[in-house]
């Protein structure tokens, strides 16, 4: 398979220590594809691309978590497509107006992408956005009070624990946590390559082979 | 917004090209070769830099020795006659050494966030040795085969945006040389078009040593630099509906306003008669082998001549003090001319009026992302009414025959980049991207007639999320003015030729020379001031050589 970020011996400066670093565009561009090649619709497409393009800019693990479940996805993970947060995401944005203060979802794989929803959640709501899960006994939190602002307890590895229980999503006025982490965006996304890689492949299958007539019928020498 | 339209746009005072020179002479950017390390082979590096009130920008180059059986103007080409890099500042020898290293291999490298562009460019195999024979024997070459051709080299990709590890666009869109649309990407090209002199001239005095000489000044500002474009661009005005809103809302604005004007100047009038002749000048050497674009040409070229016969009535009524001039030419042209002529005649408008014009320049951008949240709470009924207002001409389309979706747009693994593929000729079907809207459109439409007129659409995307990004789209172009181009994307007979000349003319593209339905070659740049002739020469109306346009700019304003 010919891999944009593989194919080339000499390998770009910027990859030292198997990442790379990369601009927010080619991510989201390269995730889009990737989320429709591993047969989501191309509406979640383009949202898990700007979400993991969001989680990127703040420097968490969306890339890497985004794999994960793709990879689940193509496995054919029993449970995997009922607990989906890239649906679940698009489900609760779109009845954004009619959500109570207060909504519960027992369990949720993958939690992690469901966090850049709580931003436009704010800004639609006009109110502070908290969603909290349970995992291995630790309680996460993220809060958006909107204006693209964003506070997490954790950023730690913990996040990209695939399972969660007991989210609670809180759409009411809050004062984050002193202790909580500021989320900054960067302009940039540092990516491990195995994960490149992988999302290079899923989309990989919606790029077609090239043939002879299509070759013809492209530009030509000058 | 028909594509034929949209494809018979010419330059405009609103260009891209046209803005960044502007710019660049008022604000007094200062001009600096900082490198030019090239071997008699034309081998070797240059650093051309400009230096602006607040920041400074470098092209490097690099210049290889490509034998000619390797030249390509194709995406998969894998070596060309110079690559560049637009670097954000002054680059130090450490970055020289990455760029070195990555430039040259072009998609095959990597830049970083320190680079805003990435390109390259081949020789033009019809005039190149023919200028470095003449300039190392001391003669000038022809001027009749330079006008032919137009420039020395043709870039076959200048990437921003990101591109390969460059830069965002949204992490230098607040700088004020970049406010307008693709200037990153102009301003590339107008220092490669410095480079590529430098380039001519140095390999010919190698070669000719103290016999050699240099370019005249006129042939050299002659020379543009030429572009061949082909399907990766076309559906950029597909995937950006908001920018494209933009431009063709600037557009019309401009045209509006000079069309509102009550009377016209002896001055206006005068410099508008001046450019439509150097217009019929420069249609003179819009040389093509396209049939089609071919007989459009000619077709403009007698509309001109019309137009300018149109104008000596106008003339006499100006000084009877007729009201709206420009508007009774404009709708005279509209029943009487060809739609290339009167685009052009759209675009001739605009030049008289700076003052009305530019600042719609300010304008031309959109910081809104391609993903926008989907307002679940608008109503089924809401959603149908705005599908029957932006597609309504798409609803007589029989959708089940073939010609309606004979296409598939594509990407290739071999190119990486959109292609067009024919849907019952070829196996990609199964690899479309979402590049027919109007298709969708009118499919959600179906869908629709099943629901409630109260149900939300929320409620129809949790049955069916194949059409969020249908629902998205229509939200997003049902606020704005332009945002859908009213014709199929997929259909038999589609030109996407028309696609790419909308998206060129923006940048300021002469020459149109369409090579096939799915490439063109361009010229940009052609018989613009050299970086350091900017204060001396017009910065503006340089798109029109043969015209005198150095006139007091005040004394066009409307009475």
């Amino acid at each position: 398979m010919d891999l944009p970020f593989s194919r080339h011996d000499s390998r770009p400066l910027l990859d030292v220590c198997g990442v790379m670093d990369c601009s927010l565009g080619e991510l989201e561009s390269l995730v889009r594809q990737a989320v429709r090649g591993a047969g989501y619709h191309w509406g979640h497409a383009e949202e898990s691309a700007a979400a993991v393009r969001w989680l990127e800019s703040v420097g968490l693990p969306g890339a890497a978590v985004l794999c994960a479940r793709l990879q689940r996805v193509a496995a054919g993970v029993p449970g995997t497509r009922q607990s989906c947060p890239i649906v679940t995401s698009s489900l609760i944005l779109d009845k954004a107006i009619r959500l109570h203060a207060r909504v519960e979802i027992p369990r949720l794989e993958d939690p992690l992408l469901l966090v850049p929803m709580i931003m436009d959640l704010a800004e639609l709501r006009e109110t502070s956005v908290s969603i909290a899960w349970s995992c291995n006994g630790n309680v996460i939190t993220f809060t958006s009070t909107g204006k693209h602002e964003c506070r997490a307890s954790t950023t730690d590895t913990i996040l990209c624990t695939t399972h969660a229980t007991q989210l609670t999503l809180t759409l009411a006025p809050a004062r984050p946590c002193e202790r909580d982490i500021h989320l900054s965006p960067h302009n940039r996304a540092v990516v491990a390559d195995q994960h490149l890689r992988l999302l290079d492949q899923y989309a990989a299958l919606l790029r077609a082979p090239a043939t002879e007539e299509s070759r013809l019928r492209g530009a030509g020498d000058g | 917004m028909r594509l034929e339209r949209l494809g018979s746009f010419h330059q405009s005072r609103l260009s891209f090209m046209r803005i960044l020179t502007r710019r660049l002479a008022r604000e007094r950017w200062r001009f600096e070769r900082r490198e030019f390390t090239i071997d008699s082979q034309g081998v070797g590096r240059a650093v051309y830099t400009l230096h602006g009130p607040a920041r400074s920008y470098s092209l490097v180059a690099f210049a290889h020795d490509l034998p000619d059986e390797q030249r390509s103007d194709r995406v998969i080409a894998d070596a060309w006659d110079a690559t560049f890099a637009l670097f954000d500042g002054c680059p130090d020898p450490q970055d020289l050494t990455r760029l070195a290293a990555n430039v040259p291999l072009q998609e095959a490298g990597r830049i970083s966030a320190s680079e805003l562009s990435l390109s390259r460019a081949n020789r033009s195999m019809r005039v190149w040795e023919h200028v470095v024979t003449a300039l190392s024997r001391g003669k000038q070459p022809d001027p009749g085969r330079l006008a032919d051709v137009g420039y020395l080299m043709r870039t076959t990709a200048v990437y921003g945006s990101g591109k390969f590890g460059a830069a965002d666009r949204s992490a230098i869109a607040e700088r004020s040389e970049f406010t307008e649309p693709f200037q990153v990407e102009m301003l590339t090209v107008y220092l490669i078009r410095t480079f590529v002199r430098d380039l001519v001239e140095h390999i010919a005095h190698e070669r000719g040593g103290p016999e050699a000489t240099t370019m005249d000044e006129d042939i050299a500002e002659s020379l543009g630099i030429g572009n061949s474009t082909g399907l990766g661009m076309a559906p950029f005005i597909l995937n950006h509906p908001t920018l494209l809103s933009r431009w063709i809302t600037a557009r019309e604005e401009a045209i509006s306003r000079v069309r509102s004007i009550s009377t016209a100047s002896p001055a206006a009038l005068a410099l508008f008669r001046q450019l439509l002749q150097g217009t019929v000048q420069s249609v003179a050497h819009w040389h093509t082998d396209h049939a089609t674009q071919q007989q459009q040409v000619v077709e403009l070229s007698n509309d001109l001549e019309r137009l300018g016969e149109q104008l000596d009535l106008i003339n006499k009524d100006a000084e009877g003090k007729t009201l709206q001039p420009w508007d009774r030419l404009y709708t005279w042209a509209e029943a009487h001319l060809g739609i290339e002529a009167q685009e052009c005649l759209a675009s001739l408008l605009l030049e008289p009026y700076p003052e009305l014009v530019d600042p719609l320049c300010e304008t031309l951008s959109s910081s809104r992302s391609r993903t926008s949240a989907i307002d679940g709470s608008i109503s089924v009924a809401a959603t149908r009414d705005d599908i029957d207002r932006v597609y309504a001409w798409a609803r007589d389309i029989d959708w089940t025959s073939r010609d309606a979706i004979a296409r598939v747009w594509y990407v290739s693994e071999e190119k990486l980049e959109p292609r067009l593929g024919e849907r019952f000729e070829e196996p990609v079907a199964e690899y479309e991207q979402p590049l027919a809207p109007a298709r969708d459109a009118i499919a959600l439409r179906r869908e629709l007639d099943s629901w409630p007129g109260e149900h939300s659409i929320a409620d129809v995307l949790a049955a069916h999320p194949e059409h969020r990004h249908t629902v998205r789209r229509i939200q997003l172009v049902a606020r704005e003015p332009y945002a859908e181009i009213c014709d199929n994307t997929i259909a038999a007979h589609m030109q996407p030729l028309d696609m790419l000349r909308c998206k060129l003319s923006f940048f300021g593209a002469t020459h149109f020379d369409p090579r096939s339905d799915r490439w063109v070659r361009i010229r940009l740049f052609a018989d613009a001031p050299y970086p350091s002739q900017l204060l001396d020469k017009d910065a503006d109306r340089w798109i029109y050589p043969s015209v005198d346009t150095t006139q007091d700019l005040c004394s066009t304003s409307a009475a």
